[in-house]
């Protein structure tokens, strides 16, 4: 019989999320929804400031992740200013990223997906804890 | 020049205009013309100050400095209380500390004061009040008035969320630059800074240019454009020297 | 000695806190033998316990599921944290109070939305309203968390360094009130 499974809170994700998955009357699945269950607005919250500190606010956007946001905001302001950064800059843009991957990927592996990947997707939850 | 004619001293008696009070339990002593403050300083007694700053003339607009003193129910800013005969002061006792705190605190709330993206950040005379005065977090609600920025300047930008109302850019653009290009408008929690009649600052006519008020400015209201998030370092090293170049000692722009 | 009963939670938030709180580095294995984490992004349990000794919160209230979720964690928390500036001042998400909720969603969903794509719900994108159906609605304020509940230990920082953080959780555990003073500040 048609049934409404609720996944809430997504874990070890970052942010928020919540999935639905509607099952028909036979008990096939119908859909499968993805919802993402918050919203700050940085599309809004930025207007009006100006452009020098949007590589600031843009990082708040994550925690893990916040030279990408940074580096793609460094590069549209370059954009708006028409200009184009020093080759060494440059370099110390892609050493900067090269170094957010080394961080995020570590974390997302070890702290986010090895205790279900090593442990085994069915294991005890209270286990698979950090 | 003002004509700081007291009467807390006998000039006959006393020609010197020196008295004697206490401050904490000290015996100190003082010309007349010296404020509880710069008596505290010269006997090494910190009191927290905001809208001070030396090379400029008194205000009391923050309200930080208050004082008690005893026989008096009031307690009374420290920059702007000049000392009488015998007086007793108290800088920090807990009931000056609590409102202190408490002041520090509705200043967080009467404006948007996001430090962790402000061009001020670890520069800011606010932040550092916070942190001698121990403010971990503010009780009051916050407000989250609408304000706004004015980047019209080609070199400077003033941003009113970060304002504090200190008044140190009024007073040194009339009393050090002379062209009085900054003052105040509006009452109470509606008050700004502003430039001219209220007209953009790029467009003002009576501003030099100089960027006196951009380096007073405790926070990071007013500060250079092109600096990113705390990158704003203020340079006030010139100013008791333009104060005493200017030959002004102690003239108030109010008074 | 028993184990704490340690969980954490973000709210409004980026999760920068929590980054500063694993860079605590090789500190975590030993505090991995004192605490027991028992909810929290990091861990993969779907309730809330019952009974918790220390919660940390991130973020700050800014939709209804925030704000059940707080009110629900100060009820079966002994000792709560508020864990960033988030938590302690609203910070960069209290940033769009200056705007209507609904400004800041037609910015993102409606302006910025590509008018030739369909919904997938079959509508049609275009200067619609937003309903808030399965996801939470959002408060029309954002505001930090001790205006909802009252908090025991306030931890500012933008992230807070994860010297502070260790400092905390160390004197937590020791059953000490912990001194924050000139360990961090907001924007730190």
């Amino acid at each position: 019989m048609a049934e409404t499974i609720t996944i809430e809170p997504i874990s070890r994700i970052e942010g928020h999320g919540k999935i639905t998955i509607i099952l028909d009357d036979d008990g096939q699945v119908s859909d499968a929804r993805f919802h993402v269950t918050q919203f700050r607005g940085f599309e809004k919250l930025c207007e009006g400031r100006p452009y020098y500190e949007m590589p600031s606010i843009t990082e708040r956007i994550c925690g893990i992740c916040p030279v990408s946001h940074s580096l793609a905001s460094g590069k549209a302001c370059d954009a708006v200013l028409g200009v184009h950064p020093p080759e060494t800059a440059t370099m110390l843009r892609r050493l900067l990223n090269c170094g957010e991957f080394i961080q995020s990927h570590a974390l997302s592996f070890f702290y986010l997906s090895s205790p279900d990947l090593l442990l085994g997707m069915d294991s005890d939850p209270a286990k698979r804890a950090i | 020049m003002k004509d700081h004619s007291r009467t807390n001293v006998r000039s006959d008696l006393n020609p010197s205009r020196l008295l004697t009070f206490r401050i904490d339990d000290r015996d100190v002593s003082a010309h007349e013309n010296e404020s509880i403050l710069t008596v505290a300083r010269q006997n090494g007694i910190t009191i927290p100050t905001l809208c001070h700053l030396d090379g400029l003339s008194e205000r009391g607009a923050c309200r930080l400095c208050i004082v008690e003193i005893k026989g008096i129910n009031k307690l009374l800013p420290a920059c702007v209380t000049f000392p009488r005969q015998d007086m007793e002061v108290i800088t920090a006792s807990e009931r000056v500390v609590g409102y202190r705190k408490k002041i520090l605190e509705l200043l967080f709330t009467e404006r948007n004061h996001v430090c962790a993206v402000c061009v001020s950040n670890g520069h800011c005379e606010l932040q550092n009040l916070a942190v001698e005065l121990g403010v971990s977090h503010v009780r009051y609600p916050y407000l989250y008035p609408h304000l706004a920025v004015d980047a019209s300047h080609s070199r400077f930008s003033v941003d009113h969320n970060r304002c504090v109302l200190c008044l140190r850019c009024v007073r040194v653009c009339d009393e050090i630059e002379g062209a009085h290009t900054w003052d105040i408008m509006g009452r109470g929690i509606t008050s700004q800074v502003i430039t001219d009649l209220n007209q953009p600052w790029g467009s003002s006519e009576t501003c030099t240019g100089c960027g006196k008020c951009v380096q007073v400015c405790p926070t990071g209201a007013l500060s250079e454009k092109g600096k990113s998030v705390a990158e704003m370092i203020k340079r006030r090293q010139f100013l008791p020297y333009l104060q005493m170049m200017r030959g002004r000692q102690d003239t108030s722009w109010t008074k | 000695m028993d184990k704490i009963a340690l969980a954490t939670t973000w709210l409004d938030s980026c999760s920068g806190c929590h980054m500063s709180l694993l860079d605590i580095d090789e500190a975590l294995i030993g505090l991995a033998a004192q605490v027991e984490i028992l909810f929290g992004p990091l861990v993969d349990n779907k309730i809330f316990p019952d009974h918790v000794d220390v919660t940390l919160v991130e973020g700050a209230v800014g939709s209804e599921a925030d704000k059940k979720n707080i009110l629900m964690i100060r009820e079966r928390s002994r000792i709560l944290v508020s864990f960033g500036d988030c938590a302690v001042t609203a910070n960069v998400p209290g940033m769009r109070n200056r705007h209507a909720v609904a400004d800041v969603l037609a910015r993102a969903y409606i302006e910025n939305a590509d008018p030739a794509a369909p919904l997938s719900c079959g509508a049609q994108t275009g200067k619609g309203s937003i309903e808030f159906q399965v996801v939470p609605a959002l408060c029309s304020k954002v505001r930090p968390v001790h205006e909802f509940v009252p908090v025991d230990v306030f931890l500012p920082g933008c992230p807070p360094p994860p010297e502070a953080i260790l400092y905390l959780l160390s004197e937590l555990l020791a059953g000490r009130s912990p001194d924050m003073s000139g360990k961090t500040r907001f924007g730190a």
